[in-house]
């Protein structure tokens, strides 16, 4: 996250991680494509001949202004392929919230859930976790068949008990759901931060008022 | 010695009005100077903060994200080298329109995007000099009044929830 004071620009990242061809592109896609322009930036893929990302895929979306605050949300996916393991990494760098899209088919549990050790290993690499960072998780391709049950596919990978949405995110189907739920749990994740520090100064003797307090950014 | 933000695991999540202004004014000094096309001053994580000139159809807040995304990975080529610390600078020649990156301080850059009608030696004399000037601004403790109500409360909160669902149905 990054505060602006002076343009009272609020910018949060999320970033969509999940093994390879889970549907990672296609939930950015159908939310580049369902979102006006004017609330949108435009949409970067990094991708190699074969047509997969090889880096990340980048979009803005940029909600109206209230009481002069601007939020804004910059979302990434991951390569999902094992070998760009050091993109993953770099991507989550800073990340304010994660939406895990899994596979739903019978044969890739496994995939699954060693993207999802990658997942927290590079997570602990930045210093947080999957028991401290805003997380969802999408399953997505429930249209196909043979799929994992919803109650397998939580025992397996949801041991932290986070929110879940089904999707067939090629026909746009539990897309905006993820991102609302995710963006949800980021905001109240900031502002119980901004709580914590607001008191932390607080009790440092720094002075504050009903309203107002005056900190001291070291 | 700056101590953590406690917002973020990383060292700085926010930028005071002060802050940013004086940044903004040195921008503004440096890109006079170098007759640059455009700067774009942002963070690691690739959050662009605040650019200087306009390249006609480009959306500066991809490109704030694809450079630092760029950094990032040097920084990983540097580390598969054996070397301790990233590169503190990048350039890039085109075949108009030249690009030359630095790192100010851990946590942003500062990009430069220049024609032939500027020397590389020009460019990288008066970035430096500004890089020097920005790191202190943004190190040094500032005094600041924060609106604690005024900035993620309930109020923004359902504000979201309505805007989005406004924007995506």
């Amino acid at each position: 996250m990054f505060i602006n004071w002076a343009l009272q620009e609020i910018t949060m990242k999320i970033v969509y991680y999940g093994p390879a061809l889970s549907g990672k592109t296609t939930n950015l896609e159908y939310i580049y494509n369902r979102i006006a322009p004017s609330h949108r930036g435009e949409m970067v893929t990094l991708r190699t001949r074969e047509d997969r990302t090889i880096f990340f895929d980048f979009m803005q979306i940029e909600l109206g202004t209230i009481g002069g605050k601007k939020p804004k949300f910059s979302l990434y996916t991951v390569p999902g392929q094992d070998y760009y393991a050091s993109s993953r990494k770099i991507i989550l760098k800073g990340a304010d919230g994660i939406v895990f899209v899994a596979d739903s088919q019978w044969q890739r549990l496994n995939e699954n859930i060693e993207s999802m050790l990658s997942l927290e290993q590079n997570l602990i690499a930045d210093g947080q976790s999957l028991g401290n960072i805003p997380w969802v998780l999408q399953y997505n391709k429930r249209d196909l068949s043979p799929v994992h049950s919803i109650a397998t596919l939580q025992e397996k990978l949801n041991f932290n008990q986070v929110p879940y949405v089904e999707a067939v995110a090629v026909q746009g189907k539990g897309v905006v759901e993820t991102l609302k739920t995710i963006i949800n749990l980021v905001v109240s994740d900031i502002e119980q931060k901004l709580k914590i520090m607001l008191q932390g100064r607080d009790k440092n003797g720094i002075q504050s008022r009903k309203n107002t307090c005056t900190a001291k950014i070291d | 010695m700056r101590t953590p933000d406690p917002l973020t695991k990383h060292k700085q999540s926010l930028l005071s009005e002060e802050q940013y202004y004086q940044i903004s004014n040195e921008l503004d000094l440096l890109k006079g100077k170098l007759k640059a096309t455009l700067l774009v001053f942002g963070d690691m994580n690739g959050q662009l903060i605040t650019h200087k000139g306009e390249i006609p159809g480009i959306d500066i807040t991809v490109l704030a994200a694809l450079i630092a995304s760029d950094f990032s990975a040097t920084t990983e080529i540097a580390k598969l080298l054996g070397k301790e610390n990233q590169f503190r600078l990048h350039f890039h020649e085109g075949t108009q329109q030249h690009l030359y990156i630095s790192s100010v301080g851990e946590e942003f850059f500062l990009a430069v995007v220049f024609d032939s009608s500027v020397t590389l030696g020009m460019v990288r004399i008066f970035t430096a000099k500004s890089i020097t000037k920005i790191t202190r601004l943004i190190e040094t403790s500032v005094e600041k009044a924060v609106q604690a109500s005024n900035i993620v409360d309930a109020e923004f909160k359902t504000f979201i929830e309505e805007d989005l669902n406004k924007i995506l149905g």
